[in-house]
């Protein structure tokens, strides 16, 4: 896979050289003669440039008009953005230049506080193809707030196995945070594809007593070459890694602009643990969503001073690329070390939960980390977590979630009986916890008890319930398509068993 | 694509259950039903009834080139040899040219383009080649070919699908190991050149770009094509690859000219068939005048079911073509009631059209292939090479517009070395009447040209943008012959590109694939529940949505009948309850025109017309229930959906007041006159622009209502303030750039039109020319041709000058319409069922 990627890449960097269409090359080979002549256009070709020499002059300006008036008319289409049904999604509107100035307070404050330095003063990015500045954070330094806030203490001593029970299958290998790149992008957009990069790349790790912050900001789109170089340096110690859906979105990103510029995916092949997935499930129910700002906030109590809209990043940059420094894109690079401290702090703290001997008061979290085991087939570890977390009186989707997985581990035993009377209790609602009571049912008809109708009774209920749960669009899709499945079969069996 | 011919030559259809007729019962059947047809005792309205004789194949030995065992898997398939052309074309590619191959429907197009594939592939192990379908559907049948095929030749090729049904977790190993990359023109826009770098095997590999069905790349979706294969052709050159094409297409007038176009390459063209052809009757049927006076004919929907009857009683497996969904869906629930007649014989007759989900629309062909589905119903969707294998009979329930889809359909009746019959029954619009007291227009005439215009800028403009995003543009590259600088720069300028150096880049928050649309319906389809069992029944395109899934709408799939509860338009779904309705639904729009940009006006002091952007507002008010097999309107109800609007070109003219005012009629009178204008006008647009009447919008406005317009003209003070303005504009979001040549062509226009409505020998109008009298009033068609002499008149007054003879290809037939009429038509036959 490595090996592949490295060889693509290679070829593509010589490929680039040859990327220079037809007339360019004809172009080039003509030119170096007499560059002079360039005006004139190539036998046959429209000329490229505008100025035709070669055209008599009353269709000369004619030919420009038509030109022109093409053009002029390119940018009315384009300025019509409405253009076309209506009912498209509106444009992403750029952020209004009212945003806050820069804030020097912010960043004093902070390095009074915890002592960051700025290895780079900020000045003179823009005759470099991308700027690089560097923070350090002691570890022992609490941020985010007065009232709650995190530190990153002992970052430095935790790695496997202590990592490695993070992973939601067990097979992953766990990454050692002390020599980890923590690892968090800004992009151009969320859309992704070839035409999304990412503007700025900031990476942590743990250097001394430090948590020091490398923030590669792009100036030029040209300059992502050497900017992406600069990466590879960083990981040039194959470094493991640690995201926040960096599988899903950082990582192939990166992956794709190496391979544009030519280079090897130095990140390839690294030892990830991508934390937003073992993040569902460790604090499942307790909170609102995963969201990395959502746990930062509930979770680790930070709060963040003049934080600025995740939608507005982008629009920042290309503002900042045309028009100069924009003072906003202070807040973007803060935003970006926010981020990159709360990840470390949130790996912390979900070693923490999943370490051997972890306890709690709050039954929703018990359940978090029993589910996770439980699904990473660790049901010695599962278990006593899930069956005092019930106790302890779960209340919510935690409780359904728990009853769910309980009843499993008894039908695996081969308790039956005993796994009914806990699917038995999930209540009724909307909820996907519902909807897997009744497959879970219409198996037991089915395959226990061969009752197909009693089962297809259940599956019924189940696709009824299905389009009231609101699951993502994919999600909902897979359950329909086995539960189709699933009452397709059950149909035939109860003919069957009704032709005897 | 095309079934296999080879294996047609040892049948393996089964015949249908147990209306099973044997070859010769089977020819028989159709000649005596055909005969009777002629005899003109039950149809009084036959205009052509044409023979073809059977033709013979011409085969050739497979040549050395192709390898031993892709020899052997094909006689193992029962090919023992080649049609000379499938031959013409293997050796052509093997020379590497790019070919198109246009032959007939049924001619093993399909080999013709696979073998060189596969040949390729073993020759070459890491080789990769892209099929561009324009359906998934036609995808999914390709791929049951291709591996029937690596199966007899026991490699491990893999062919696979990648459209939006492909498993998200199959997508990642097609990539990187599919030989054959099968999917649409759609899915290569928004889903593989946007993100090339998870291609790269497939680019820098790919051989052979295969693209099936080549005629439907015309018009505005050919000019994205078109573009989409520069962009194709950018990433393969990025990549290091150069594939050849390998086109196959329908009978068009003009595949070279049009595969040149949509390849921007020398393409070598093979037409000549050497496949057999069955014997074949063409039967062209006007339904009779049963109103002289208002020019009403019998419904053709009415009458392809009395037809269709016939042959599905005689148990000849039949295929009706209708022209529109609910057309269809009416057939479908008409037939089912004629032949359906006992439990056993239900599943007899299927509908077929685009919004059914996939599964039923496998099991529907699998049932016409096997036999089991005696009649089927269906839009055009069935027009393509679907493999379904040979029909006995095709029914044509209204002109398809065009000479070449006509040919297609009638295509889908023809079983090797059987008998084979199509009718052809005319509706009431004009284009169906003359082509229909004009056999020879069609018979002996040429198939239509397929006209792109990758140029078109604002496509070009959509293009750039993604060819942007995929790849940043480099100094001195071409796309297409386009002075590509002055364009990346107003790129630049509207802040969608930057440019760095010599090289422009992407810098927007924005997946410009999005936001373009290779057709003219949205992607954005609203999925159809079932509030009972909660699921989705089906899937309407956006813009149908409006009129066919409006609340109490009632919504047809296979003649069943739900009825909509609630429309979701947010969350684009409808909910529906099953329910026994013997009425259907009609939707009731108005439509708004407003002009936004003039982009020429003519300089004629009295009769200016102009082309320009416009801003068109269509809203969904009400609707009609219309009861089942009687027609009779059984209610209505108001709605309150929101519009949809859009932006296109139009092309526009208007009638002053000094020649309104010149007419002797009173305003009533006129405002009629104005309509019929508007209707006759748009007949005879869309036969100039060869298009058909349902790409053009027509609505009238006026100018002093600063040009607002509504397709009902405004009321009181006699009908019309201002000076009356009417629009014909492109149906499509954007445009397609019909409004210019219509512009250019004004003054023929006008006198066609004018030539039109005078020679209909209607007496106050009928669908042929400004619509049935009911719409136009008494006085309308009288008006209409008064106002248009006084336009003409304005006209030469302004000196205009009349554009000879460089009128777009369609005029001829539009001089046909106006010589046509349904007067000519036989009268009502009063012995007539």
């Amino acid at each position: 896979m490595t090996e592949g990627r490295r060889s693509l890449a290679e070829r593509l960097a010589r490929r680039q050289a040859r990327f220079l269409p037809a007339v360019d090359r004809r172009e080039e080979a003509e030119s170096a003669p007499a560059r002079e002549e360039r005006s004139l256009p190539p036998p046959g070709e429209e000329d490229p440039g505008g100025g035709g020499g070669s055209i008599g002059i009353g269709e000369e300006s004619s030919a420009d008009e038509t030109k022109a008036a093409r053009l002029r008319r390119a940018r009315a289409l384009l300025r019509n953005t409405e253009r076309g049904w209506k009912d498209r999604r509106p444009a992403q509107p750029l952020p209004a230049g009212s945003l806050p100035a820069r804030h020097p307070t912010t960043r004093t404050s902070e390095s009074a506080r915890h002592a960051a330095s700025t290895r780079l003063p900020p000045a003179g990015r823009h005759q470099e193809p991308f700027s690089r500045e560097e923070h350090d954070f002691p570890l022992a330094a609490r941020y985010g707030g007065a009232a709650g806030g995190a530190t990153l203490e002992g970052l430095a001593e935790t790695g496997e196995p202590a990592t490695a029970r993070l992973q939601i299958h067990r097979e992953q290998p766990g990454v050692d945070f002390a020599r980890t790149l923590f690892l968090d992008t800004e992009t151009s957009g969320l859309a992704g594809g070839t035409g999304t990069f990412a503007f700025l790349v900031g990476v942590g790790r743990v250097v001394g007593e430090q948590f020091r912050i490398t923030q590669l900001l792009l100036q030029d789109p040209g300059g992502e070459r050497a900017m992406l170089e600069q990466l590879a340096a960083l990981a040039a110690d194959g470094p493991d890694l640690v995201t926040y859906n960096g599988k899903g979105f950082d990582l192939p990103l990166l992956d794709t602009r190496f391979a544009l510029n030519g280079l090897p995916n130095p990140l390839a092949g690294a030892r990830h643990l991508d934390l937003l997935h073992p993040a569902r499930r460790l604090f499942f129910g307790r909170h609102e969503s995963a969201r990395l700002g959502v746990l930062e906030r509930e979770l680790l109590g930070v709060e963040r001073e003049d934080d600025i809209p995740g939608d507005q990043i982008p629009g920042i940059f290309f503002a900042s690329l045309r028009n100069g420094p924009h003072p906003a894109m202070e807040s973007v690079l803060a935003h970006n070390r926010y981020d990159l401290r709360t990840l470390a702090a949130l790996a912390l703290r979900a070693a923490e939960h999943t370490a051997a001997g972890w306890n709690s008061d709050d039954p929703a979290y018990l359940q978090g980390v029993g589910h996770h085991f439980f699904r990473r087939g660790e049901p010695e570890a599962a278990i006593p977590l899930l069956s005092q977390a019930l106790e302890a009186g779960l209340t919510g989707p935690s409780r359904e979630r728990c009853l769910l997985d309980l009843g499993e581990h008894r039908k695996r035993s081969g308790d039956w009986e005993g796994a009914l009377r806990l699917w038995d209790q999930v209540r009724p609602g909307d909820t996907r916890e519902k909807l897997e009571a009744l497959v879970w049912f219409a198996k037991w008809e089915e395959h226990r008890r061969k009752d197909p109708a009693a089962a297809l009774a259940h599956v019924e209920d189940a696709l009824e319930l299905l389009p009231r749960v609101g699951m993502q669009f994919g999600t909902e899709t897979r359950f329909r398509l086995e539960l189709e499945e699933r009452a397709r079969r059950l149909r035939g069996k109860r003919r069957k068993l009704s032709r005897r | 694509m095309d079934s296999d011919p080879n294996a047609g030559r040892s049948p393996k259809k089964l015949p249908p259950g147990e209306t099973s007729l044997t070859a010769p019962e089977r020819r028989s059947a159709i000649r005596s039903l055909v005969a009777e047809l002629g005899g003109g005792a039950l149809f009084s309205g036959i205009t052509a009834l044409r023979h073809f004789s059977a033709q013979p194949a011409e085969y050739r030995d497979f040549p050395e080139h192709i390898a031993a065992p892709l020899r052997e898997a094909y006689r193992e398939k029962g090919v023992e040899q080649l049609y000379s052309h499938q031959r013409e074309v293997l050796d052509r590619v093997e020379d590497g040219e790019d070919v198109a191959v246009v032959t007939p429907t049924a001619s093993g197009k399909t080999l013709a383009y696979n073998a060189p594939v596969l040949n390729r592939i073993l020759r070459e192990p890491d080789a990769r080649a892209l099929y561009l379908f324009p359906t998934k559907a036609l995808s999914r049948d390709q791929r049951k070919e291709l591996l029937e095929l690596k199966d007899l030749l026991g490699e491990d090729i893999r062919a696979e699908v990648y459209d939006g049904d492909t498993p998200a977790d199959a997508r990642r190993s097609l990539r990187a190991r599919a030989h054959i990359v099968i999917t649409n023109p759609d899915m290569l826009h928004a889903g593989i050149l946007p993100h090339h770098t998870k291609w790269a095997k497939l680019f820098e590999n790919l051989r052979l770009i295969v693209i099936d069905e080549m005629h439907t790349y015309r018009g505005v979706f050919g000019s994205h094509l078109a573009n989409l294969l520069r962009r194709l052709r950018r990433i393969t050159r990025y990549y290091g690859a150069e594939p050849q094409f390998l086109l196959s297409s329908a009978t068009i007038a003009n595949p070279g000219e049009l595969a040149e176009r949509l390849t921007e390459r020398r393409v070598s063209l093979v037409t000549r068939s050497g496949a057999p052809r069955p014997e074949r009757f063409f039967v062209f049927y006007n339904p009779p005048v049963v109103n002289a006076e208002l020019g009403i004919r019998r419904s053709a929907l009415e009458e392809a079911r009395r037809i269709a009857r016939g042959f599905l009683k005689g148990n000849l497996q039949t295929i009706v073509f209708a022209r529109s969904r609910s057309h269809t869906e009416i057939l479908v629930k008409y037939l089912k009631r004629d032949l359906e007649t006992r439990p056993d014989r239900s599943g007899l007759i299927r509908g077929y059209r685009g919004g059914y989900l996939p599964k039923k629309r496998r099991e529907i062909e699998d049932g016409i292939k096997r036999g089991s589905v005696l009649g089927v119903v269906s839009t055009n969707a069935l027009e393509l090479g679907i493999d379904i294998g040979g029909l006995d009979v095709a029914v044509i329930a209204g002109y398809p517009g065009t000479i070449a889809s006509t040919w297609q359909q009638a295509g889908r009746a023809g079983r090797r070395g059987g008998t084979a019959a199509a009718v052809l029954v005319a509706g009431s619009a004009p284009i169906d009447q003359f082509v229909i007291q004009h056999p020879d227009y069609f018979f002996e005439g040429s198939p239509e040209r397929g006209l792109i215009d990758p140029d078109n800028l604002s496509i070009l403009l959509e293009h750039l943008k993604c060819a942007a995003f995929e790849l940043p543009f480099q100094k001195g590259e071409t796309f297409g012959k386009e002075d590509l600088e002055g364009l990346l720069e107003v790129l630049e300028e509207e802040e969608i590109l930057y440019r760095s150096g010599e090289r422009w880049f992407w810098t927007a928050d924005s997946y410009p694939a999005n936001s373009v649309s290779l057709r003219s319906i949205s992607s954005d389809n609203f999925v159809v529940h079932d509030r009972e069992s909660g699921r989705i029944i089906g899937e309407v395109d956006f813009v149908s949505a409006h009129s066919t899934l409006h609340e109490k709408a009632i919504y047809l799939v296979e003649s069943e009948t739900w009825f909509v509860e609630r429309l979701d338009h947010q969350g684009r779904r409808a909910e529906v309850r099953k329910i026994e309705s013997d009425y259907y639904t009609d939707a009731v729009t108005h439509t708004r025109v407003s002009v936004l940009d003039r982009f020429a006006a003519s300089s004629e002091s009295a009769a200016p017309a102009a082309h320009g952007e416009v801003h068109v507002l269509q809203q969904v008010v009400g609707f009609k229930k219309i009861r089942f097999f009687t027609g009779e309107i059984v209610g209505s109800g108001e709605l309150d959906l929101p519009a949809v609007e859009m932006h296109t070109t139009a092309f526009w003219l208007e009638a002053p007041i000094e020649v309104l005012h010149a007419i002797p009629f009173g305003p009533e009178d006129r405002r009629d006159g104005v309509q019929g204008i508007r209707s006759a006008l748009r007949a005879v647009a869309a036969t100039f622009l060869m298009c058909e009447p349902g790409d053009l919008g027509a609505a009238i406005g006026s100018r002093a209502d600063e040009d607002l317009a509504a397709d009902d003209p405004p009321e009181g003070a006699g009908g019309l303030l201002g000076t009356p303005q009417i629009f014909i504009y492109d149906d499509y979001p954007g445009g397609i750039g019909f409004s210019e040549p219509l512009y250019e062509s004004r003054a023929a226009l006008l006198r066609e039109t004018l030539g039109l409505i005078e020679r209909c020998p209607c007496q106050a109008g009928c669908p042929s020319c400004v619509g049935p009298v009911g719409e136009v009033g008494r006085n309308g068609k009288r008006a209409a041709v008064a106002i248009l002499r006084g336009l003409r008149n304005q006209q030469s007054a302004g000196n205009e000058v009349e554009p000879a003879e460089e009128l777009p290809a369609g005029e001829a037939a539009a001089r046909g319409i106006a010589a046509a009429g349904k007067g000519s038509a036989p009268a009502a036959d009063p012995a007539a069922p």
